[in-house]
């Protein structure tokens, strides 16, 4: 299935495409767009930061559970008045919850959702140009098809 | 046994009040809904910080609110391991799960996962977990209604539990049948807010009596429960025995990982327009069950303090009535006719939002993908959806007039367990593992849930133990009660090899399709 990465170019629509190429061939080309640069940036971007801070909040959290579960005198140990290790440590475990979903929130406006309306409007682009490259052939009126993606919103 | 507090009537007036308000609201919002996309997900049209405070509805079940209440006023410490347990999974869906499910499906879970496999026997995998999921879930929160009626409605034989039981449950099938989808989301919405307003409430006010001293409130908590001031260190629930102490770390890890494989979470990322609204639901969802699930901490020791753990285990209800009982004893007949109507309510909120997920994904994934192979008749679809709710809303109130009277809390961890074995593998798989394929997502599901029913039906849950479902029979040998620690590694591991061992390369060109669409949201036009 590669021959379908390389065909960006108006020239490969002169190819006669079977039926379920001719429905794909609508839309986006999708691995076209898997392999751009722009796209692999985003994916590495992304998983760069969810990864490692899932293994961190899951981790801070087992490790949690374990000190409560078998090192409950450490947990017991009282800290002020009443206020035990492990109350404090339970507290911090909202807190950290809190923070992380903060900080993931001002990572993926910055970071993600920028690259990703981009990505949407160079295909947008993409499928408009294609249509009309195809339309202008069969003499149609291309403004059919260049409300494509409208359903895609920001 | 204890003299009954409160007004039964009052009670039932004020529940009935938000029974009147909330199906005016589902009668009057719901005036379009013959399309499928309207029915299944209110036309995907909520911004985020109403469906975020949906999400909390759906989640924060009777479970949550009288179940933990009652724990730490009992047992102490380690039933605020569940509030962080519910809370700490909600990330798993923000970092991992919501905007890529969002992106990727339409209606159900089966969308998602059957994206890039072959379609027909994923989509039975994923409606037979979500049922079964659904059914375990439903069950645990119908069996909490019984103890809930005893407990607020002066009702104490089992016929007359059974009648309520029934009741609340044909209320629920008028929300799902009536407001579909948008009416049972303005359900959770307006019970989500009411619940966390009453606790936020209880919380300051409790503050305020122990000059806002988390100390003395610790103080006086540990005074007055019989198990003194153990109850301010682990160990109260679970610290007994090495085999206890693992079943305390599998409980904690269903917990974790169990949110994001809930089936009527899931669904509720659909009812936004994009991803990023998707996000913020998750976000205000974290909001507010952060408030909520710190609120329980201080409602669950301030319930020892001023009820004591004596009072609380001598009335009807047990453990489960502390938070009401707490009520009664700040606010009087008034607080408490409030936080049974909340009670009652959440319990009915959710079993509509778990019918109606059920009944979508019986509709969707079976009837719909798998009978007419994606050619059923505008309408049709919906047709079906209504009958299987009514089907399912049937066996919610067997089921939960056979179950009255089994542990809460206990029932939901199981549904966690099970959700977090069949499905969160499955779906990390298929969202971030380009390789994984339908023998290894087939494997994957039907491992977890096969490895997970297996396990409950030899542990102590079943047989063996004086608290068992069968209590004279002895064919357990799995020492734990939750499975989670076994099954959810196993399911990960089956997804792995069920892929690796098939030669089934996948569909390189719908692998791409579906990994650009989770990430960018760009759909292919054709759909």
């Amino acid at each position: 299935m590669t021959h379908w990465s390389g065909r960006t170019t108006s020239a490969s629509f002169d190819r006669i495409h079977s039926s379920t190429e001719k429905e794909v061939q609508d839309g986006p080309d999708f691995v076209h767009i898997q392999r751009s640069p722009e796209f692999t940036e985003l994916r590495s971007g992304l998983r760069r930061f969810v990864f490692p801070v899932t293994l961190l909040f899951f981790g801070w959290y087992i490790g949690f559970v374990v000190l409560a579960a078998y090192f409950g005198e450490f947990m017991s140990h009282r800290l002020i008045g009443f206020v035990n290790v492990g109350l404090v440590l339970g507290v911090l475990q909202f807190a950290s919850t809190l923070l992380i979903t903060l900080w993931y929130r001002r990572f993926a406006k910055r970071r993600i959702d920028p690259k990703t309306a981009a990505l949407r409007a160079s295909a947008r682009q993409q499928s408009a140009l294609r249509s009309h490259a195809r339309h202008s052939s069969t003499r149609r009126s291309p403004a059919r098809h260049s409300s494509v993606l409208r359903e895609v919103d920001q | 046994m204890s003299p009954d507090v409160g007004s039964p009537v009052l009670n039932v007036a004020v529940f009935a009040l938000f029974v009147l308000v909330t199906l005016v609201i589902v009668a009057n919002v719901n005036r379009r809904q013959a399309t499928a996309n309207d029915y299944f997900t209110a036309g995907g049209a909520f911004g985020g910080g109403k469906n975020g405070l949906a999400l909390s509805g759906d989640f924060l079940s009777a479970a949550s609110f009288l179940g933990i209440a009652g724990a730490i006023a009992i047992h102490g410490y380690d039933g605020f391991v569940y509030s962080i347990g519910f809370l700490v999974a909600w990330l798993v869906n923000l970092l991992l799960i919501a905007e890529l499910v969002r992106n990727t499906g339409r209606f159900t879970m089966g969308d998602v996962l059957s994206y890039r496999m072959r379609a027909r026997p994923v989509r039975a995998a994923a409606a037979t977990s979500t049922l079964v999921i659904s059914f375990f879930y439903m069950l645990a929160q119908m069996a909490g209604a019984g103890g809930v009626v005893a407990l607020l409605l002066g009702v104490h034989d089992g016929k007359g539990q059974a009648v309520v039981i029934t009741v609340v449950g044909m209320i629920m099938l008028v929300y799902v049948l009536v407001g579909g989808m948008r009416g049972t989301t303005w359900v959770q919405i307006i019970k989500a807010a009411i619940l966390v307003l009453c606790v936020a409430l209880m919380t300051v006010f409790l503050l305020g009596k122990f000059g806002f001293d988390i100390s003395e409130l610790l103080r006086q908590a540990a005074a007055n429960n019989t198990k003194g001031e153990r109850i301010l260190n682990p160990g109260g629930m679970f610290g007994e025995n090495g085999t206890s102490k693992l079943d305390f770390v599998s409980l904690a890890l269903a917990l974790v990982l169990g949110a994001a494989g809930l089936p009527h979470v899931l669904m509720r990322f659909y009812t936004v327009p994009n991803a990023v609204q998707a996000r913020r639901s998750v976000i205000w969802a974290v909001g507010t069950m952060t408030v909520f699930y710190l609120a329980t901490l201080i409602i669950g020791y301030g319930a020892s303090a001023l009820v004591g753990s004596q009072r609380i285990l001598a009335a009807t209800g047990g453990e489960n009535s502390a938070a009401p009982l707490l009520a009664y004893e700040i606010g009087g007949t008034l607080l408490l006719g409030i936080v049974a109507a909340v009670a009652f309510a959440t319990i009915l909120a959710v079993v509509a939002g778990l019918t109606l997920t059920a009944s979508a994904s019986f509709a969707h994934d079976v009837y719909a993908n798998i009978f007419k192979r994606g050619h059923a008749k505008p309408g049709s679809e919906v047709r079906v959806a209504r009958l299987t709710a009514v089907a399912v809303g049937a066996m919610a109130i067997v089921g939960g007039i056979l179950a009255n009277g089994q542990n809460v809390a206990f029932l939901v961890g199981l549904a966690f367990a099970f959700a977090a074995s069949a499905n969160l593998s499955t779906l990390l798989y298929s969202l971030f593992w380009r390789r994984f394929n339908t023998n290894g997502t087939l494997w994957g599901m039907y491992g977890g849930l096969v490895s997970c029913l297996a396990l409950v039906a030899v542990s102590p849950v079943v047989s063996g133990s004086p608290t068992s479902i069968f209590p004279w029979l002895d064919f357990a040998f799995f020492p734990l009660s939750n499975p989670g620690i076994v099954s959810i590694p196993v399911s990960f591991i089956l997804g792995f090899l069920g892929t690796v061992l098939s030669r089934d390369k996948g569909d390189e060109r719908k692998q791409a399709e579906m990994e650009v669409r989770s990430l960018t949201g760009i759909t292919p036009t054709s759909s």
